[in-house]
């Protein structure tokens, strides 16, 4: 009687496994990841690895990724230096099997990234990459995880000119970097067609120090423009706000996301009514809420939560892929990641399918009162209104 | 008129700084005959020291006096740590050894304290600005150019009139000299690095009282200017940096506001270009007397 009953039920074993009803094996899901902890670009990098981390721990005490692959993260240190990237990246590949990728933001570091693991079919996001030329230019499974800056540039367009109702506007670009250089450009082509007027535009480079000759321009207008859409990073910023003010000039100022930082709004009077745009609102909703409360928690201040929530989020968008795919094999894991359609996630929900290698996502308009960044509202696009890379 | 009086704050607000960091280098190049190039990590040490000191409520001003005398104490560590097992060695190594104290100090600032800038509430008669007729200064840039002088005037006093003064002046005039005289060669080279130190603190007040924060990176720009500065400046006298640091303020800003847009890129190219050619015909700097060689 128990030989027949082990018989019968290896039979039936042996039949469900043959027509895929396997029970699932311990499989490990592994993340390689070489980016910043070192270095300029650590200030973007590590915390976006922080959310990745939070992750991974919570997920983990969970049974790992969908409850069934334990997550292992094997990370290197680039040291924000490209060619560090390339030899990490090597070492990785020849010595772990990979499941997916994170790179660092750095343009050279993420494109490098993206072309050498593209043989492996590795899905590959860029931390708190913006840049739409990179998966444009690393191809194969380089995505995104946050806005771009031709959708920054385009949100920043329509709420210029449909909620600050401006009609003129002066930029203010940099090249050192394709950020600096480009979201600017993408802003006046959305102000532009919705209406405005772009009437003059400065540069500057990084670490300028002074900025009188750009106050100086923009002070020898017949009219102060309406809002002033500029690039200087927090280094900068300070300098150029307290120039700008101190020549009288009252324009609105709309500046990156870089600017939500507790240094930037703790710059006093000076910077009051200064707008930014971010992706981690707390207030939008209670998720996001949450990690922030989670984030202090757990390091103690929460200066660097946006790139870390963006990182959390971005795997959010991993677990939902793996479900989709109903597999963490790395080129269909890749290839639903691209299909992924509303996903929740704390930075809000994110669409791949027919929108691009960038997520669609509601984007939030920021302005600094008393030293705190007050949210003003959200701009979600058609994804028809996200311009191409230039 | 107000565009010219705009330039020369400019010029006065850029020099002051890099003069205040030039002195620094250039005070402990006359004694030990190397250029310190953790000079910049000694301004981010004063930027943290002042963070967490007005973290734990000490009054502002209690805070940046104590956190110039801690800048001016890692300087006079680091020279008991890291350059005093090395004296007598080239002027090379004790480079290289100051490129290494430098990396750690990065990374100790990256991984110890944090990768992001850490904000420092500056005072509100600071973060404003004041206008006459047409030209307009922030309050930050006056203070800059106030306390520079004021430390200049102090500082040439001090060189000048105490014991203290005279004797590292005399040090950095003949080393071997001042010795057999009985300056004491320990004592006169941790008083260069707490004055260097010490200035390195005076300078990230002004920079900072500018940018309301402290990042890991925060000293390494002012670090390269006050390179440039001290070594068109001449290296061997204090006079030097001073006016190596209002040349290079001077060149800075002008080229700022004649420079087209499209060019301004190339700014600090063409400041470079400029002072290289300046060295063909200088090769000592401003005050053009031979480096004092390595003790």
């Amino acid at each position: 009687m128990i030989n027949k009953t082990i018989f019968a039920a290896v039979v039936a074993a042996s039949t469900l496994a043959g027509a895929g009803y396997a029970p699932a094996q311990a499989e490990d899901f592994v993340i390689g990841a070489v980016s910043a902890r070192t270095g300029f670009m650590a200030a973007y990098d590590a915390p976006f690895m922080q959310g990745v981390t939070m992750y991974i721990e919570q997920a983990n005490k969970n049974g790992g990724l969908n409850g069934k692959y334990p997550i292992t993260l094997v990370e290197r240190d680039d040291a924000s230096d490209p060619q560090k990237t390339a030899i990490a990246i090597a070492e990785l590949l020849k010595s772990q099997k990979m499941n997916m990728f994170v790179s660092s933001a750095i343009s050279p570091s993420a494109i490098a990234a993206g072309t050498m693991v593209k043989k492996e079919n590795l899905l590959i996001m860029h931390t708190i990459a913006s840049q739409p030329t990179i998966p444009a230019r690393a191809g194969g499974g380089s995505y995104l995880v946050m806005m771009s800056d031709a959708h920054m540039g385009a949100v920043y367009g329509k709420f210029a000119t449909t909620g600050l109702k401006a009609k003129t506007a002066y930029i203010v670009t940099s090249d050192f970097d394709p950020y600096t250089e480009y979201l600017p450009l993408y802003f006046k082509d959305s102000f532009e067609k919705n209406g405005g007027k772009v009437v003059g535009q400065s540069t500057f480079t990084y670490d300028q120090q002074e900025f009188t000759k750009v106050v100086a321009d923009i002070k020898k207008l017949p009219q102060q423009p309406d809002v002033i859409m500029a690039m200087p990073f927090d280094n900068d910023f300070p300098i150029f706000i307290n120039q700008l003010r101190a020549a009288g000039i009252t324009s609105t100022y709309l500046g990156p996301d870089v600017l939500d930082q507790p240094s930037v709004k703790g710059l006093g009077k000076v910077v009051d009514g200064v707008h930014y745009v971010t992706m981690a609102a707390p207030s939008t909703s209670e998720s996001a809420a949450n990690f922030v409360k989670a984030y202090e928690t757990k390091f103690g201040n929460a200066d660097s939560f946006y790139p870390a929530m963006v990182g959390y989020s971005a795997m959010r968008m991993v677990a939902a892929a793996a479900e989709k795919a109903g597999t963490i094999e790395p080129a269909a894991l890749r290839d639903a990641f691209g299909q992924l359609e509303n996903v929740d996630t704390e930075i809000g929900k994110a669409t791949f399918k027919g929108v691009g290698k960038a997520p669609n996502l509601p984007v939030h308009i920021m302005k600094i009162e008393n030293g705190e960044g007050k949210y003003i509202t959200s701009i979600k696009l058609d994804p028809s209104e996200i311009p191409k890379a230039k | 008129m107000a565009e010219f009086i705009q330039y020369l704050v400019a010029v006065l607000n850029l020099g002051a700084i890099y003069a205040l960091l030039a002195l620094g280098l250039v005070v402990v190049f006359g004694q030990l005959g190397f250029l310190n190039f953790a000079h910049g990590d000694l301004m981010t040490l004063f930027g943290y020291a002042l963070f967490f000191m007005i973290g734990w409520h000490t009054p502002f001003w209690l805070a940046v006096l104590l956190a110039i005398i801690f800048a001016g104490l890692c300087a006079v560590a680091m020279e008991r740590i890291a350059f005093r097992p090395l004296r007598g060695r080239s002027p090379m190594t004790l480079l290289i050894t100051s490129f290494a104290i430098s990396g750690a100090l990065h990374v100790i600032f990256q991984v110890g304290i944090s990768p992001r800038s850490k904000p420092i509430p500056i005072p509100e008669f600071l973060s404003g600005y004041i206008t006459i007729g047409d030209v307009f200064v922030s309050r930050a840039q006056i203070f800059t150019v106030v306390v520079a002088f004021a430390s200049l005037i102090l500082l040439r006093l001090f060189l000048a009139h105490s014991r203290l003064g005279i004797s590292l002046r005399a040090s950095a005039a003949d080393f071997d000299v001042a010795r057999v005289v009985g300056i004491q060669a320990n004592r006169v080279i941790a008083l260069a690095f707490f004055l260097s130190g010490a200035l390195a603190g005076v300078a990230a007040l002004l920079w900072i009282s500018q940018r309301g924060a402290v990042f890991p990176a925060l000293g390494l720009t002012p670090m390269i200017k006050a390179l440039i500065a001290a070594i068109i400046g001449g290296l061997a006298n204090p006079k030097g940096a001073l006016y190596g640091g209002f040349l290079l303020g001077a060149l800075e800003a002008t080229l700022l506001f004649l420079l087209p847009d499209n060019l301004v890129v190339f700014r600090d190219a063409a400041v470079l270009l400029l002072l290289i050619i300046f060295l063909v015909f200088r090769p000592n700097g401003i005050i053009a007397s031979n480096p004092e060689p390595m003790r």
